[in-house]
């Protein structure tokens, strides 16, 4: 009988125990704990999200892209895909996903390599650093701590060459990533302000997160 | 200093080396027996909290393949180092280097071997620095190629002996080379081999001025050198 209603659960839609619209071109954070599932939903559509994650015990221990990819010997993140720290642990696993092929190499925007990418004049223009910065500083956190991060509903396809550009993404609205956390983790977020390339579609929107205290799928 | 005055020295395999270049300076890496893999890290020496951005690296100069005439960036919109010379033509920026774990499974019995981050951590901390001043690196003369689906693959045939890399340093700057194969051919059972590095001054026709960078985004990262 426990057995049954257990599975029974399982299938029923998570109890979420928060759930937060982030607005465009805005900051977020917060704190996901080992077990919890967090879901990032693209509300609109073609969406960058920029993200960062932090051992909640030990903030020098973080998301690391590169040893992710040599992990799963493949530089995409999808359904499956295991997120790595800098010391080789696991932190989250992504356990559903409505798009696959998420980019985790080409970084974030910034005021400094926009400047580089699309001329002084778009310096002034706010940059998904700016939010990371502002954000980790309400936990004491710097510049340092800023690394390769990982971009949801982001496309950045890799040709035989080696080129390396972002295109247009296929992530429609509704679409969502489901990440279970296998510590206790901050995650530390930046709804792309990005206008000068077609990660949002030149249009940021708002997108949603949500915390279930469960896994969401098995 | 003259070219004369250039200094060589051994790079031991599975040693590290902290190297100090001033604005100008070259740093050649010979890898005369065909070594794969040597882990690069660099900061920039008058505020280490600027370093190497891969990303921005591949970003900005649009493909994960440098060479000849790339530039390694910071994260402020700068160049660090230009690749003033290359004939290997294969450097990883997407997988990076060992770690203890890779190292752990290359190992067979999880035993613990001089490995890349290890090596840049030590080296971190020789400045005064600490774990989160470490951000993702560079490995020089490793060929890793990606399919369609994203699938990383090692390519040791594409390592020959005999080529070699140069580094012009564009600000004063650290760098960190480990001398540790790289992961995916650590798992081949590749073992890593002594390189030899060279400092030496630039020559007169490098790359401190604006025009010698061949791409706007080389010329408008130039033009940040004066920013704060």
């Amino acid at each position: 009988m426990v057995q049954h209603s257990q599975t029974r659960d399982a299938r029923a839609e998570p109890q979420w125990r928060f759930a937060w619209r982030v607005p465009a071109r805005a900051p977020w954070s917060g704190v996901i704990h080992r077990g919890e599932t967090l879901r990032i939903i693209d509300l609109f559509g073609s969406q960058a999200v920029d993200t960062l994650f932090y051992a909640a015990s030990a903030r020098g221990e973080r998301y690391c892209a590169q040893t992710t990819v040599r992990t799963q010997r493949n530089i995409y993140v999808r359904r499956g895909t295991v997120l790595m720290s800098n010391e080789d642990r696991p932190m989250l696993t992504v356990i559903a996903d409505t798009l696959n092929d998420h980019d985790t190499s080409a970084g974030c925007c910034s005021k400094e390599s926009n400047s580089v990418r699309y001329g002084a004049e778009t310096r002034h223009q706010h940059a998904c650093r700016e939010n990371f910065l502002s954000e980790l500083s309400r936990y004491d956190m710097g510049k340092a701590d800023m690394v390769s991060n990982l971009n949801f509903f982001m496309r950045v396809p890799v040709l035989a060459d080696g080129s390396f550009a972002i295109v247009d993404g296929l992530s429609r609205p509704g679409t969502y990533i489901d990440l279970r956390a296998e510590m206790d983790v901050i995650c530390v977020l930046s709804n792309c302000p990005q206008m000068n390339n077609p990660c949002n579609a030149y249009n940021p929107t708002p997108i949603e997160v949500k915390i279930a205290t469960v896994p969401t799928s098995p | 200093m003259t070219d004369q005055a250039a200094k060589a020295t051994m790079l031991k395999a599975a040693d590290y080396r902290l190297v100090n270049l001033a604005r100008g300076e070259r740093l050649t890496i010979r890898n005369t027996h065909g070594a794969h893999g040597v882990g690069g890290f660099i900061w920039r020496a008058a505020n280490t909290s600027e370093r190497l951005n891969v990303a921005d690296t591949m970003k900005i100069q649009g493909s994960t393949a440098i060479g000849r005439g790339s530039a390694l960036f910071s994260d402020m919109g700068r160049m660090l180092a230009v690749m003033a010379e290359d004939s290997c033509g294969h450097h990883d920026m997407l997988v990076g280097g060992s770690t203890r774990a890779s190292a752990a499974a290359a190992s067979g019995r999880g035993n613990w071997r001089p490995n890349a981050r290890d090596h840049m951590r030590s080296a971190a901390a020789k400045l005064g620095l600490k774990r989160a001043d470490l951000g993702s690196c560079i490995v020089f003369f490793a060929a890793v190629s990606v399919g369609d689906d994203g699938t990383i693959r090692y390519e040791a045939n594409r390592i020959r002996p005999g080529t070699h890399v140069c580094l012009e340093a564009l600000e004063n700057v650290h760098v960190v080379l480990s001398n540790t194969v790289h992961p995916l051919a650590e798992a081949q059972g590749l073992e890593p081999c002594e390189v030899e590095l060279i400092v030496s001054s630039a020559p007169a026709s490098a790359y401190q001025e604006r025009d010698a960078f061949p791409t706007v985004e080389q010329r408008r990262a130039f033009d940040n050198k004066e920013m704060a």
